[in-house]
């Protein structure tokens, strides 16, 4: 604190990032997760999406050292989030480089109170539901023969989305400082995680129709000798294809609950894709 | 190969090994890396379809916290060069080379997440003297090895006559390749039911059911039914805010569903 105080006695001109260092910390933020591990899992990530900040604020050799270390703490959110966490960090670092009296506490304190919950709203909306409908979107125009637009429609999708948010995140993150928080409790947060997890649910549920596909030969052999065979043919090769993907999805979330391995599920899956192709119940 | 596609593959497998750990740009989903594998070697129509097959199959792979999933980025690249390239194998035996890919893929991420410790801990020593730029070059190297765990293998596979590999190939009995091509439809499940594992709980089951009764029983454009997704769920969410006040939406209603789910919770 002390380094600060007469940093800013000596220097009557108050220290601000710059609209370049913003764009630095932007552009870094895509590449928060290469040095992704096992000890403080992307800690040095955000010491390295900082650093600029850390250049334009502190050129006092030791308040560097130190902020260089403050970042370099334990850090886990999900990526897309950070920017927000970023920018608020950011707001706090400047006002701390210009003599308020925030302490390494106080900044590690934010960083904590806000990866959790980021990360607990971030992984279902990103992960769990906008990447998913964009590869089904993707997917789907392949499969219509639309091609390579399939592949660009998912690319231009996914990082035009992400980009415009992590940037209008980082910004807002800054403008509003630690304040955000209080948003959290506006119930917004919550709004938007239950509008996602209906829409991602429901998509699921709809993906699960169309792609899960169990091959059951036709039952046409099964009831050729009876009298109606035909009908009954139809009526359970028909039950079949609706029942057959919903129940395997729940058995593999019965599996998946048990703690097995999906590449464990899959070899399983393989091996009956075998065995019931080479005893032609499947084809 | 001629020396253009040699060099595009190693340019494609490096980023893709990067951005494999990125999670940023997603030209590691096997929808793009195959695409572009296969621009690379000039097939680019069997790279895509390769592509969007194992993107059905990888769907709900997610590195959820300090989870790793299964590896996507090494098993996209090498069944795509194996695929589209003069090894020339089928979309069958793509996919099934790629799950094998996919768990020592998975493998060496967890070694390299575990090695780079040792890189953070000079990041330490880097910020102990000041030097931030040297902590920003760790960050990259960091990177860079993660961009060599798939180029690596890579460059191994393609040192492989591929003759010799198409040969391996039709060793394997029909039987097994066309009981594997079976299997896609249902290897499918596997991903969706990790995703529902972690989005679905207590009273979303009812949502995962609706899409799934309309979407089978209706021939509506995935692209339609989206939309109509969005509609239902801002509407269902602005109902309940209305009913029951935003503070306590999660707790009403749907008690069979609830039931239901802790059913499969407890079995």
């Amino acid at each position: 604190m002390d380094h600060n105080q007469q940093n800013n006695l000596t220097s009557h001109q108050p220290l601000r990032l710059h609209k370049m260092d913003f764009f630095k910390i932007f552009w870094r933020s895509g590449i928060e997760q290469g040095s992704w591990n096992f000890e403080r899992m992307q800690n040095l990530g955000f010491a390295y999406i900082m650093a600029p900040a850390i250049k334009r604020l502190y050129p006092d050799i030791e308040q560097r050292k130190s902020a260089m270390k403050r970042h370099l703490g334990f850090f886990n959110t999900s990526p897309i989030m950070q920017s927000l966490i970023t920018g608020v960090v950011l707001s706090m670092e400047e006002q701390r480089a210009n003599g308020a009296d925030i302490s390494d506490a106080n900044i590690n304190a934010v960083k904590t109170a806000m990866m959790g919950p980021m990360g607990g709203f971030g992984d279902p909306l990103w992960l769990g539901t906008i990447r998913p409908v964009l590869s089904a979107f993707a997917v789907s125009l392949v499969l219509s023969g639309y091609g390579i637009f399939g592949p660009i429609l998912f690319f231009l999708g996914w990082n035009i989305l992400r980009l415009i948010f992590r940037y209008m995140s980082q910004m807002a993150g800054y403008h509003r400082g630690a304040d955000i928080i209080t948003l959290f409790n506006t119930g917004i947060i919550k709004n938007v995680g239950n509008v996602t997890s209906v829409f991602g649910v429901f998509m699921m549920g709809v993906i699960v129709a169309r792609w899960v596909k169990v091959d059951f030969a036709s039952f046409a052999n099964v009831f050729a000798s009876m009298p109606n065979g035909h009908w009954l043919t139809v009526l359970s090769n028909e039950s079949v294809d609706v029942i057959a993907p919903i129940g395997l999805t729940f058995i593999c979330v019965w599996l998946i609950r048990k703690q097995i391995s999906p590449v464990w599920i899959i070899l399983g899956l393989f091996v009956l894709g075998i065995l019931g192709y080479s005893v032609r119940i499947l084809a | 190969m001629n020396v253009v596609s040699i060099i595009l593959i190693i340019l494609v497998a490096f980023v893709v090994g990067m951005d494999g750990i990125l999670d940023e740009w997603q030209v590691y989903q096997p929808i793009i890396s195959c695409t572009l594998v296969g621009a690379a070697v000039g097939n680019l129509s069997a790279g895509i379809i390769l592509g969007a097959t194992l993107q059905m199959i990888t769907i709900g792979w997610i590195n959820i916290g300090a989870s790793v999933a299964p590896d996507i980025a090494l098993p996209s690249v090498i069944s795509a060069l194996l695929v589209c390239g003069p090894a020339a194998l089928s979309i069958k035996h793509g996919i099934a080379l790629a799950i094998p890919i996919a768990v020592i893929g998975q493998l060496l991420n967890v070694w390299i997440r575990k090695s780079i410790v040792r890189l953070v801990h000079d990041a330490d020593k880097a910020a102990q003297a000041g030097e931030i730029s040297r902590m920003g070059r760790i960050h990259l190297l960091s990177l860079g090895i993660q961009g060599l765990r798939v180029l690596i293998p890579t460059i191994l596979v393609m040192m492989v006559p591929p003759q010799l590999i198409h040969q391996w190939m039709q060793q394997v009995p029909t039987i097994i390749t066309n009981g594997i091509a079976v299997s896609i439809g249902m290897v499918a499940a596997v991903g969706f039911a990790n995703l529902i594992n972690m989005m679905v709980s207590k009273t979303l089951w009812i949502w995962f059911i609706v899409g799934f009764l309309i979407a089978i029983f209706t021939k509506i454009d995935i692209f339609i039914l989206a939309v109509f997704g969005i509609v239902i769920a801002f509407s269902f969410v602005w109902i309940q805010n209305k009913h029951h006040g935003s503070s306590d939406s999660s707790s009403n209603g749907n008690d069979d569903l609830d039931d239901f789910d802790k059913e499969l919770d407890d079995l």
